[in-house]
């Protein structure tokens, strides 16, 4: 593209092409990024009365407030565990669809449909198979009472949480990781069996390693995701309960900020929030070079 | 070349079908519910087998519900957003690739960037700015001093208001300003080979010429990649959607579903209908996925070159 | 097209100056019966004159009403009228941004407004802000049939005759003997109130932005351990014990016996218990040796917001006469369950011939409850950012009630956390002073 002949040499019509899309982006991102650093050194009134400047002030009460590292520690522990189950769980998937067996072909198939599905729509239809009264686990709350119940024990909140984003992180992470498998050519499975390397030994010796950068990938992408794509599932299923056990950083803000009417304090939060997710991210640039892109 | 690949195959099938049932299970239960009366939902709970009261159900979310309207609004946010996103990061990577233009860099960057913090982390001050979209030049206007002057020559200050709280627009607006497609196009566009330009440009074809003659049918495939994807995801969006419509006539229908979980209304829910309305709700982006699968699967690989 | 535009131009022209209808908007967060009902007063007082119109918004809930409320106010376009709820009453009067009713209209006679009403939305000095629209407070439902099987005949008044009770019933083998849900207005600002304990100093905020909590060393932090006790022992239910998963729900369907409850809930229960079971409804338990004091007003008030011209706010004005007509009162109360609190419309009620009827039942018991005597400490709650302390409440409860900590933390930790919530609220308000 550096070649001078391969370009256009118009002046304004590019400008004119980009113009409505940089004027969303401008307008939905980086005036409300800038706002929410703007905020957090600000205590507003929600009526807009008057604010005050007050420094860090915001920031050093968020961040010595046990709440918000709890909140926080939740995060973590989410993207840990969430975030890992969805990408090996599709893994295993994949490894298993990349051989040519009868189920292959339907799995590759019916692994992608929960991409159609909401987070919000899985969240009611787990919040209701996961009941303790009426779900999937009554038969076994009526042999042991109390062994289940999302709606007092928090660690059974977060088992469903976790169970209903592996469920909906199945088709990304799938898809990608078994194109990676797919890209993977016939030479080199020749060459382990050569070397006496059977099928399940090939897994480790062969796929894995040569997908690493899908595996990676998934990974980077899959920490950014389940920060934000658990919400719907959040408010449809636990509504951060019991005990503030599934209020994890997104939620809280939400809940500070929509439902406490404290700006200040759901500004500081996603200041913090936004830097948290820009390192990830810059992890990801540094790990991934210039393999940087995209949500799903 | 022939070697015993029988207990991995056996493996693998279990695996494959411990998937599909982890994957098909929820739904197989959201139908079989959803096809049970309320009376027997409140005897037996989850339903294992199907029952005959499915159209009777989904009857009751059509006319008791606002979710025929609600799924039009989802229908029309989704498709607008699918459109608006194409249209515009299209234009947009041909200007950032086509042209000789010393900022193509900085615009590509800034956009780029948006990928990055999405939509549900800045959702506090966007909602700020959707309440009022002039609010950021009026405080332009404010800072710079310019309003002293205006106000100075014609007796008040500028301060424009438009909300686009509870609007389509402002439901679908802050979706499509995310740079997913300017970049998928500008990979597309990369992959394209030189000579194609120089043969156009031989020809005597300007840059909109080139653009809709050579490049748009070229890049149909990925169009509709990116199509499908962004038609899903404005399909299943939930936190913008919840806060930028107020209105129950103005919400998406994944909103409206998760409402029909009542609060406090003294009554157990009526699983059965509300699982009714989330095959409902379903229902389109599934048939989607049914019929346009080889473009999603190819957008969710492109989408990660 | 264009003939028409002429004609409405001239139409305008022609009307300008003389009786225009003024176009109004009212938001309210009520969705359901009450959602039906509030839009019914809206036609109907549209249809009584042609002066002004009023057109009614539901937002969905009193916090999304709020939070759009916030918005469009910030970007000047906010209704005339709003409905907000209790627990916002502070901020409202701290914005700016309504014009207190007893300003706007000096004539009405609001001391109509039984005390226990007004006190709520009034000011220190005794202004009332607010025009109160659907209020309630908390009762004390049983199942009587469920109870006469346990072999208990007098209905429980007192906290230890609803634990008697609930030994009774387990004994029988009832599994949901006294059900709540643990939410902050039913478990300790109603409790608190009508026990005439303080929730905070500063009588409750009235006295000053600089009130802290007390709750943890009150009588209310004994009532609440003694809640997980019970529920240990499987006399109390919570909300998500139930089979229901929703304590109104569980005990609408027999599965509980008692219930504290607002009055609201009235209708739904009656209904539900229509041939099935016998329902009685009195005032929310005592403990023993505590004199009885008022409950406080839930539900919300109509707020007039300020920025507005005449016409508007005469419109607005009409409105709120409309709705406190006696008859309108009754209709509202009939059709929802919610109190009505003017001593006009008790009186209409009492005269008229369904006075005895199950629809206006709540109204006398809750009232009641409403007027028993106050103290400096029973008005009302005037606390900064309550709405966030009412959720932190609820969430060191919970972990108080799964066992992960005991009651006393859970209210010290509440107590912590809350009073970090009001210094913020004093230093975001910094040189205003209570109205």
């Amino acid at each position: 593209m550096s070649s001078e002949s391969s370009l256009f040499g118009h002046r304004w019509l590019p400008l004119l092409l980009v113009a409505p899309l940089m004027l969303l982006i401008v307008l939905f991102f980086y005036v409300p990024v800038f706002q929410a650093f703007y905020w957090s050194f600000f205590l507003e009134q929600p009526f807009g009365g008057g604010s005050e400047f007050v420094g860090l002030q915001n920031f050093r009460r968020v961040l010595t407030d046990p709440e918000f590292w709890a909140a926080t520690g939740r995060t973590v522990v989410f993207m840990l565990t969430a975030s890992s189950l969805a990408v090996i769980v599709p893994l295993m998937l994949a490894i298993a669809a990349d051989r040519k067996i009868g189920l292959s072909y339907a799995a590759r198939n019916i692994l992608v449909w929960p991409k159609g599905i909401a987070g919000a729509s899985i969240g009611v239809v787990f919040a209701f198979i996961f009941n303790p009264f009426v779900g999937l686990m009554a038969p076994l709350n009526t042999l042991f009472p109390g062994l289940w119940n999302p709606g007092i024990d928090g660690t059974d909140a977060f088992v469903t949480l976790v169970a209903a984003h592996v469920w909906s992180g199945i088709p990304f992470n799938f898809v990608i990781l078994l194109a990676g498998l797919r890209s993977i050519p016939p030479t080199m499975y020749q060459a382990a069996a050569m070397d006496g390397a059977g099928p399940w030994r090939r897994i480790f010796d062969v796929q894995l390693p040569l997908i690493m950068p899908q595996l990676f990938l998934t990974f980077v992408l899959e920490f950014t995701e389940s920060i934000t794509s658990v919400f719907a599932l959040i408010d449809t299923i636990t509504g951060g309960g019991p005990g503030g056990s599934t209020s994890l950083l997104v939620y809280k803000i939400y809940v500070d900020g929509f439902r406490g009417f404290d700006l200040s304090g759901a500004s500081t939060q996603t200041a913090i929030l936004m830097v948290f997710v820009l390192l990830l991210a810059a992890c990801q640039f540094v790990f991934l070079g210039r393999r940087l892109n995209y949500e799903r | 070349m022939v070697e015993n690949a029988r207990s991995i195959n056996i493996a693998a099938g279990i695996l494959l079908a411990i998937g599909i049932l982890y994957i098909v299970g929820p739904l197989y239960l959201t139908l079989s519910t959803a096809s049970q009366s309320y009376e027997y939902m409140l005897q037996n709970g989850l339903a294992w087998v199907p029952g005959t009261e499915l159209f009777a159900n989904m009857g009751k979310v059509i006319n008791d519900t606002r979710i025929p309207i609600q799924m039009l609004n989802s229908m029309i946010v989704a498709f607008s957003n699918a459109l608006a996103t194409c249209a515009l990061s299209f234009l947009s990577a041909y200007a950032i690739v086509y042209f000789r233009i010393r900022w193509a860099g900085v615009v590509f960057a800034l956009i780029l960037a948006t990928i990055m913090l999405p939509l549900d982390i800045r959702v506090i001050t966007t909602y700020q700015v959707a309440s009022n979209i002039f609010s950021p030049l009026n405080a332009v206007l404010d800072v710079t001093g310019l309003n002293d002057l205006i106000a100075g020559a014609f007796g008040a200050p500028v301060h424009l208001e438009l909300s686009v709280l509870n609007t389509h627009f402002g439901l679908i607006a802050p979706l499509v300003a995310h740079g997913t497609g300017t970049f998928l196009f500008r990979q597309f566009f990369m992959t394209l080979p030189k000579d194609l330009f120089k043969a156009a440009r031989m020809d005597g074809a300007g840059p909109i010429r080139f653009l809709f003659d050579i490049l748009l049918p070229l890049a149909r495939p990925s169009v509709a990649s990116l199509f499908v994807l962004t038609f899903l995801s404005g399909w299943t969006q939930y936190l913008w959607p919840l806060v930028g419509a107020s209105t129950p006539d103005m919400q998406t229908a994944v909103v409206g579903l998760a409402r029909l979980v009542p609060d406090a209304d003294g009554q157990v829910p009526d699983f059965p209908m509300i699982m009714a309305g989330a095959v409902l709700v379903s229902l389109v982006p599934l048939t989607m996925i049914a019929l346009l699968q080889r473009f999603l699967v190819q957008g969710l690989v492109l989408s990660e070159k | 097209m264009k003939i028409s535009t002429l004609a409405a131009c001239a139409a305008l022209l022609g009307c300008a100056g003389s009786a225009q209808a003024t176009n109004i908007e009212f938001w309210y967060g009520n969705t359901g019966p009450v959602e039906t009902a509030i839009k019914a007063q809206c036609d109907a007082f549209n249809a009584s004159q042609s002066e002004h119109k009023v057109n009614c918004v539901g937002q969905g809930s009193y916090e999304v009403s709020m939070q759009k409320a916030i918005a469009a106010y910030r970007a000047k376009n906010h209704p005339v009228l709003i409905q907000f709820f209790d627990a916002g009453t502070l901020d409202l009067m701290l914005s700016d941004a309504v014009e207190p009713v007893q300003d706007l209209m000096p004539d009405v006679k609001w001391d109509q407004y039984i005390a226990g009403a007004r006190a709520y939305y009034e000011t220190s000095k005794g202004k009332l802000f607010a025009q109160p629209y659907n209020s309630s407070t908390l009762l004390f439902y049983t199942n009587k049939t469920e109870l006469e099987k346990a072999g208990i005949t007098q209905t429980p008044t007192t906290w230890e005759e609803i634990i008697e009770a609930a030994r009774k019933l387990k004994a029988a083998g009832h599994a949901c003997p006294f059900v709540t849900d643990g939410d902050t207005w039913r478990v300790l600002e109603q409790f608190s109130a009508r026990h005439g304990l303080p929730i905070a100093t500063k009588h409750n905020g009235y006295d000053g932005l600089d009130a802290e909590y007390v709750i943890n060393t009150t009588f209310a932090a004994k009532h609440l351990a003694n809640l997980v006790e019970w529920r240990k022992e499987g006399l109390v239910r919570l909300a998500a014990d139930t089979k229901a998963g929703n304590y109104t729900a569980a005990f609408n369907a027999g599965e509980c016996a008692m219930m504290e409850q607002s009055s609201g809930s009235y209708a739904a229960a009656a209904k539900a218990f229509d041939g099935k079971y016998e329902l009685t409804v009195n005032m929310a338990p005592m403990y023993k040796g505590y004199e009885r004091h008022n409950t406080f007003v839930g539900g919300a008030s109509i707020y007039v917001m300020k920025g507005h011209d005449k016409p508007e706010i005469e419109a607005a004005k009409a409105f709120l006469d409309f709705l406190r007509k006696p008859e309108q009162q009754m209709f509202f109360t009939a059709a929802t369950g919610y109190v009505p609190v003017t001593t006009d419309v008790l009186d209409t009620i009492a005269k008229s011939p369904d006075a005895k009827s199950p629809k206006y039942a709540t109204a006398k018991v809750g009232v009641e409850s409403m007027n028993q005597p106050a103290t400096a400490d029973t008005r009302g709650i005037r606390l900064g950012f309550y709405v966030q302390f009412r959720e932190v409440f609820m969430e060191e409860t919970q972990k108080a009630f799964a066992g992960q900590q005991t009651m006393q933390v859970a209210l010290d930790n509440t107590k912590k956390r809350g009073d970090q919530l009001l210094r913020r609220f004093e230093q975001t308000y910094k040189g205003k002073t209570l109205p």
